[in-house]
C-alpha cells in the first residue's frame, strides 16, 4: 500500500502543477513583485520622487528610536488581542445558541451579518456620531438610568481604544458566528447522539465532543480575525485620528500617515515591513498552535 | 448538468472579462496639438464641502472659460484623505492633473521630487506680498501660487455675548478671561476648543503666541530655524501655553470633553447651533458659521493673545496652485494661474473664504463680521504661520499630540515645549 | 497538517463534510421558549440599532436632525435619499461596481479553487512554502505597495481600465481563497479523487466533477467575503480609475462626503445606499449557501 501511494503522490504533483500556475502567476505579478519593490524602497530615503538614495537599514534603526512607533505597536497588539478573543468567544456562543432555533435562528444569524456589509469607513462615521458626548450611546445610558457610566468615549484615553474595539467586534462577530455555525454543521449527529446517550449534559457534550471537533473552524476564525485586526486603519483614522495623545494610534495608521501625510515613502514602507513581520509571526505561531491542536484532538 | 460545468464556468469568465474590457474607456483622452480646444485638468480639495465653496469655484472656472474660449476646465474634487492617496500615486507615475492644489507644506517636497513646474518667471510673482513670498518658494524658485492668506482667529457669537452683558469681542487676553467668567456666571455657553484632530488647541497656542512672541519678535521663526532660539527657552511661548492651560484649571473650559469633539465637523456645527459662544477656526469657515441659527451675529476677530493694546493676527497661506511639471498644457496652465492672480478670481474667492489677499495689488474684500480682522491685517499687525508648522506635518502631529497630553495632565508645560523642540529638530 | 485519511475514521464512513440530519427534537427545543425569544430580540436590537438610527435620520430633514439628534421622523421624507442618489450617480456607479465585483469573484473562485485543490492534495515541501507565501499576503494592507503597483499597471497599460482593477482585486483576494480552499480540500477524503481516477477521469474532470461541487459551501462563504471587501473598497478604484464614468459607488459616496464637515443627512443615506445592493446580493447568496449544504447532505 505505501509504495503505491508514494508513486501516486509523485505523479500527482506533476499533474497538479498546472492548477497552481495561474494563481501563482497573478499573485506573483500583482502582489509579490510590488511588495518586493516596496521592501527595497524601505532601504532608501525615497519620498516618492526620482532621486532616492540607498540608506541601508537606517530607516529600521530610526524606527527603533521613534517614540511614536512603540505606542502604535502596543496599541495594535492590545486591540488585536481584545478583539480576536471577544469576537471569537461571542461568535461561538452565538453560533451555539442560534443553531437550536431553527428558522428563527437562521434569520438571526443573517441579522448578525448586517454590520459586516458596511464599509469600515462608513461604520466609523456612524459610530463617531453615536459616541459623541450628547450622542446616542450616552443618551441611552441616561435613559436607562446608567447615567453615571457616561464618558467622552472617543476623547478619554482610557476608553477610546475599547470604544473602537467595540465597533470592530460589532462588524465582525457575524462572520465569526457564520464560520462556527458551518463548523457545528460538520459535526455528525450520530456522534452527538452517542454522547447524549452516555448521559452527558449539554455543557459536557460541548466541551468533550463539539469543541474539539470545532478546531478547524477555530483556526480559520482566529486567523482571519488576526489579519483583520492587525492592520486596522480606517477606524482609528476616522474616529480618533490616533488620539487622544496617541492612545489609539495603530501601526496601520502610523504607516498611512507616514506615507501619505509626510510623503516619506522609505520610512513608511519600513514600518509596513515591521507590520508584515508582526503579522507573519503572530499568524504563523497561532496557526501552528491551532493546527497542532487540530491534529491532537482529532 | 455536471459535464456542462466547466463550459459554464469558462463562459462566465469570458463574459465578465469581456464586459470589463468593453466598459473600460481606455483612460484619459489625449488632446495634443494646438488649434483644438484644450481641456485643462485641475484637482483640488476645495469645492465640495459646502455649497458656497462649490458654487464659488464653479463660477470662477466658468469666468475663466468665458475669458479663454479655447480652454475647458475639468475640475476634479477630491476631499481630504483621498486627495493625497490619489495624488501621490499619480504624481509618481506622471499622470497627475495639470493644475494641482497644493498645501504650502508639501510644496518643498514636491518641488524637490520634480513634480512642480518653476513659476519664478510668472507675471504675478512680483505682486506677491512680502511675508508670503518665502512660503511659496522652494530652493530659491517660486513653485506655487498662493490663493489666500487665511486667518486663524476667534469666532464670537454676539447674541450669546450680549446676553451676558458683553458688547464686543475681546481684544486682549484679560478681556477674554473676564468675558469667559461673565458668560459662565450668566449661564451661557463659553469657549469651545474641540481638539480631536490635535489641530485646534495647537493653533490656539500659536495664535496666542502671535501676540506674546511674534509681535515683539517677528523673525523668531528664522532665528529658531537657524538654531539660535528654542521653544523651551522662550518666555513668550511659555506664557502662551500656560494661558491656555490656565483656562482649564480656572474651570472655564473642560478640556477632557473637548478632546473628544472633532474641530472640523462637530465643533463647527455646535457653534452654528449656538452651543458655544467662542470658537477658534480659520477664516474660511466664516461663510459657513455665519449661516447658522444666529445669522449676522457672528464676528471673526484676531485671537486675543495680547496683554494689552491690540492683538496680532495669526494667518497662514491656505490653498495654492501648482503646475504639474509634466503637463502637456503648460501655457494654458500658466494662463489659469495668471487668471487666479486677478480680481476676477481673487475677489469672489477671498470673499467666500473670508481671507486676506496675498497680492499687493488686490485688496482684501471686506466681509461683514470680519472687519476687525481685515483692518488688523491691513495695518500690518499679522504674522504668517510657517508652512507645515516648524516641523513638517509629522512634527506638527507630534506637537499636537504633546498638547493633548499636556491638557490631559500627563505632562507639564516645560515638557511640552521640550517636545516641540524635539519635533522641530527631527 | 492533517491528511484526509485521519478524518475518515471519525466520520464513520465515506463521506465529505455533511449537514447533520435535523431531527424534529432539535427544532422543537428552544425556538419557541420565551427566554430564547427575548434574548434573540435583545440581540437583534443591539446589532440593528445603528442601522435603525441611520434609517431614521435619513428620513428627516437636516434642520430637524441638528435640533434633536435622537428623535424619530415626524414627517418622513425621501428627499435625502433621492438627492444623495443623484449626487453619487447611483445607477451607473452600481453597475460599475457590480462588474468589478463580479469579475473579481469569478477570477478568484476559479484560480483559488484550482490552487487550493493543488495545494490541498500535496504535502511536499514546495507546496507548504507556496501556501505560506499566499497566506502572508493576507496581512499586508494594500496601500503599502500601492505606488509600485500603480507603476506596474501603468507599464502594463492597464491603468484606467476596469480589467486592471479586477486583476488587482483578484490578486489581493487570492490568499483568502487559497487559505479557505486548501483547508477544505484537506478535509475531503482522498478516496473520492482516487475513485474518480479509477473511473478514468482526467485531472481536470476530477476537479470539476468531484471536488468543486463539494467546495460549494466554501465558495459561497468566500463569495460573500470577497463581495463585501471589494464592494466597500475605496482606494483601488479611486486611484486606478480616472474616468468619472467608471467610478464605483464608494468613490462617489466619499467624494460627496467631506470628513471635516460631516452632515448626517448626507452620510446616512449614502451609507445605506452603498449598502443596499449588497443586502440584495447577500439575501440571494444566503439561500444558495443553505442549498449547497443540504445538497451535500443528500449526496452522502
Amino acid at each position: 500500500m505505501p509504495m503505491r501511494t508514494r508513486i501516486r503522490t509523485r505523479t500527482r504533483s506533476r499533474t497538479l502543477l498546472p492548477f497552481l500556475l495561474p494563481a501563482i502567476g497573478l499573485y506573483g505579478l500583482l502582489m509579490v513583485y510590488p511588495l518586493v519593490r516596496s521592501i527595497s524602497l524601505s532601504l532608501t530615503d525615497s519620498e516618492g520622487g526620482p532621486d532616492s538614495d540607498f540608506i541601508g537599514l537606517a530607516n529600521y534603526r530610526e524606527m527603533l528610536h521613534d517614540p511614536a512607533v512603540r505606542p502604535a505597536l502596543v496599541n495594535t497588539l492590545v486591540f488585536t488581542v481584545i478583539v480576536v478573543l471577544a469576537q471569537n468567544a461571542i461568535g461561538l456562543a452565538l453560533a451555539a445558541l442560534l443553531r437550536r432555533w431553527g428558522a428563527y435562528g437562521k434569520a438571526l444569524s443573517v441579522v448578525l451579518l448586517l454590520p459586516a456589509l458596511l464599509s469600515s469607513l462608513m461604520a466609523s462615521y456612524i459610530w463617531s456620531s453615536l459616541y459623541q458626548q450628547d450622542g446616542a450611546v450616552n443618551s441611552l445610558l441616561n435613559a436607562t438610568g446608567l447615567g453615571s457610566l457616561r464618558h467622552v468615549w472617543l476623547g478619554d484615553p482610557s476608553t477610546a481604544l475599547y470604544a473602537i474595539a467595540v465597533v470592530h467586534i460589532w462588524m465582525s462577530v457575524g462572520f465569526a458566528a457564520a464560520i462556527y455555525a458551518a463548523g457545528f454543521r460538520t459535526i455528525p449527529e450520530d456522534v452527538l447522539e452517542a454522547a447524549r446517550l452516555d448521559g452527558a449534559n449539554r455543557w459536557q457534550v460541548f466541551r468533550k465532543v463539539e469543541w474539539p471537533m470545532l478546531a478547524p473552524s477555530v483556526t480559520v476564525a482566529v486567523t482571519l480575525a488576526l489579519f483583520g485586526c492587525l492592520r486596522v486603519l480606517e477606524l482609528p483614522l476616522v474616529m480618533t485620528q490616533g488620539g487622544p495623545a496617541n492612545a489609539t494610534d495603530t501601526l496601520g495608521l502610523s504607516i498611512y500617515r507616514t506615507v501619505f501625510d509626510s510623503g516619506n515613502i522609505g520610512y513608511g514602507t519600513a514600518q509596513s515591513v515591521l507590520l508584515l513581520v508582526v503579522v507573519t509571526v503572530l499568524v504563523t505561531a497561532s496557526n501552528a498552535l491551532l493546527r497542532r491542536r487540530e491534529g491532537r484532538v482529532q | 448538468m455536471r459535464h456542462n460545468k466547466p463550459v459554464m464556468l469558462a463562459c462566465a469568465v469570458m463574459a465578465s472579462l469581456t464586459l470589463a474590457a468593453c466598459s473600460s474607456s481606455g483612460g484619459s483622452k489625449d488632446d495634443s496639438g494646438k488649434g483644438g480646444p484644450v481641456t485643462l485638468k485641475v484637482i483640488g480639495w476645495k469645492g465640495g464641502a459646502t455649497a458656497t465653496e462649490a458654487d464659488t469655484l464653479k463660477s470662477i472656472n466658468a469666468a475663466f472659460e468665458a475669458a479663454h474660449p479655447n480652454i475647458k476646465i475639468d475640475y476634479v474634487y477630491a476631499q481630504g484623505d483621498t486627495y493625497y492617496q490619489k495624488l501621490n500615486a499619480e504624481l509618481l507615475a506622471g499622470h497627475a492633473e495639470d493644475v494641482i492644489m497644493t498645501q504650502p507644506s508639501d510644496a518643498p517636497r514636491w518641488a524637490k521630487n520634480g513634480y512642480l513646474a518653476d513659476l519664478s518667471d510668472q507675471p504675478w510673482v512680483a505682486d506677491l506680498a512680502a511675508p508670503v513670498k518665502p512660503l511659496v518658494t522652494a530652493n530659491g524658485k517660486v513653485v506655487v501660487e498662493p490663493n489666500e492668506l487665511a486667518g486663524i482667529g476667534l469666532y464670537s457669537n454676539m447674541k450669546l455675548l450680549k446676553a451676558a452683558g458683553i458688547s464686543a469681542p475681546p481684544a486682549t487676553w484679560p478681556e477674554f478671561v473676564a468675558d469667559l467668567k461673565a458668560l459662565k456666571q450668566a449661564g451661557q455657553p463659553g469657549l469651545a476648543l474641540p481638539d480631536k484632530s490635535a489641530w485646534e488647541i495647537y493653533q490656539a497656542i500659536n495664535a496666542t503666541a502671535a501676540s506674546t512672541v511674534f509681535a515683539g519678535n517677528p523673525n523668531w521663526s528664522d532665528t529658531q530655524a537657524a538654531g539660535k532660539a528654542t521653544f523651551a527657552g522662550d518666555a513668550g511661548w511659555k506664557s502662551a501655553m500656560q494661558r491656555i492651560v490656565d483656562l482649564g484649571t480656572q474651570g472655564l473650559i473642560d478640556y477632557k470633553a473637548q478632546l473628544g469633539v472633532d474641530e472640523w465637523s462637530q465643533g463647527s456645527q455646535d457653534f452654528e447651533a449656538g452651543k458655544s459662544a467662542f470658537f477658534l477656526q480659520g477664516s474660511w469657515a466664516m461663510s459657513d458659521l455665519s449661516k447658522g441659527a444666529d445669522q449676522g451675529q457672528v464676528r471673526f476677530t484676531p485671537w486675543p493673545g495680547a496683554d494689552d493694546g491690540q492683538s496680532t493676527a495669526s494667518t497662514a497661506v491656505g490653498t495654492t496652485w501648482g503646475i504639474n511639471a509634466r503637463t502637456r498644457h503648460k501655457a494654458e496652465a500658466q494662463e489659469y494661474l495668471t487668471f487666479w492672480s486677478q480680481s476676477a478670481a481673487m475677489t469672489p474667492y477671498l470673499t467666500a473664504e473670508s481671507s486676506a489677499s496675498p497680492f499687493r495689488s488686490i485688496p482684501t474684500p471686506n466681509v461683514p463680521g470680519a472687519e476687525t480682522f481685515v483692518s488688523t491685517v491691513a495695518a500690518g499687525r499679522f504674522w504668517v504661520l510657517p508652512a507645515g508648522g516648524w516641523a513638517g506635518s509629522k512634527g506638527q502631529k507630534a506637537m499636537g499630540s504633546a498638547v493633548q497630553s499636556l491638557l490631559l495632565g500627563q505632562s507639564s508645560v516645560d515638557q511640552t515645549l521640550q517636545a516641540y523642540d524635539d519635533a522641530a529638530r527631527n | 497538517m492533517s491528511t484526509p485519511s485521519k478524518i475518515t475514521p471519525h466520520l464513520g464512513g465515506r463521506s465529505g463534510p455533511r449537514a447533520p440530519v435535523r431531527g424534529s427534537t432539535r427544532s422543537r427545543r428552544g425556538a419557541r421558549s420565551l427566554p430564547a425569544r427575548a434574548a434573540g430580540t435583545v440581540l437583534v436590537i443591539a446589532f440593528v440599532t445603528p442601522f435603525l438610527f441611520a434609517v431614521s435620520t435619513s428620513l428627516r430633514t437636516a434642520q430637524d436632525v441638528a435640533a434633536h439628534v435622537l428623535a424619530l421622523p415626524t414627517r418622513p421624507t425621501l428627499a435625502n435619499f433621492s438627492r444623495v442618489a443623484s449626487d453619487i450617480h447611483y445607477p451607473r456607479s452600481v453597475l460599475n461596481t457590480v462588474i468589478i465585483t463580479g469579475g473579481t469573484c469569478v477570477v478568484v473562485v476559479v484560480l483559488g479553487a484550482m490552487a487550493g485543490y493543488a495545494l490541498g492534495l500535496t504535502t511536499r515541501g514546495w507546496s507548504r512554502w507556496t501556501y505560506r507565501a499566499f497566506i502572508t499576503g493576507m496581512g499586508v494592507p494594500l496601500f503599502v505597495f500601492l505606488t509600485p503597483l500603480y507603476l506596474l499597471l501603468r507599464d502594463l497599460n492597464l491603468l484606467g481600465t476596469t480589467f486592471g482593477v479586477i486583476l488587482v482585486y483578484s490578486a489581493w483576494n487570492l490568499p483568502v481563497a487559497v487559505f479557505f480552499y486548501t483547508s477544505f480540500v484537506r478535509t475531503i477524503p482522498g478516496e473520492l479523487g482516487e475513485a474518480a481516477a479509477i473511473d478514468g477521469a482526467g485531472r481536470l474532470r476530477t476537479f470539476f466533477a468531484v471536488y468543486f461541487p463539494l467546495l460549494r459551501p466554501v465558495t459561497a462563504t468566500l463569495l460573500i467575503f470577497i463581495t463585501i471587501a471589494v464592494w466597500n473598497d475605496l482606494m483601488v478604484p479611486l486611484i486606478f480609475l480616472q474616468d468619472p464614468d467608471q467610478r464605483t459607488v464608494m468613490v462617489n459616496a466619499y467624494s460627496l462626503l467631506d470628513s471635516r464637515v460631516v452632515r448626517p443627512t448626507d452620510l446616512f443615506p449614502a451609507a445605506l445606499l452603498g449598502m443596499a445592493p449588497l443586502l440584495v446580493m447577500f439575501a440571494f447568496f444566503q439561500r444558495r449557501m443553505v442549498e449547497g449544504m443540504s445538497g451535500g447532505a443528500l449526496k452522502g
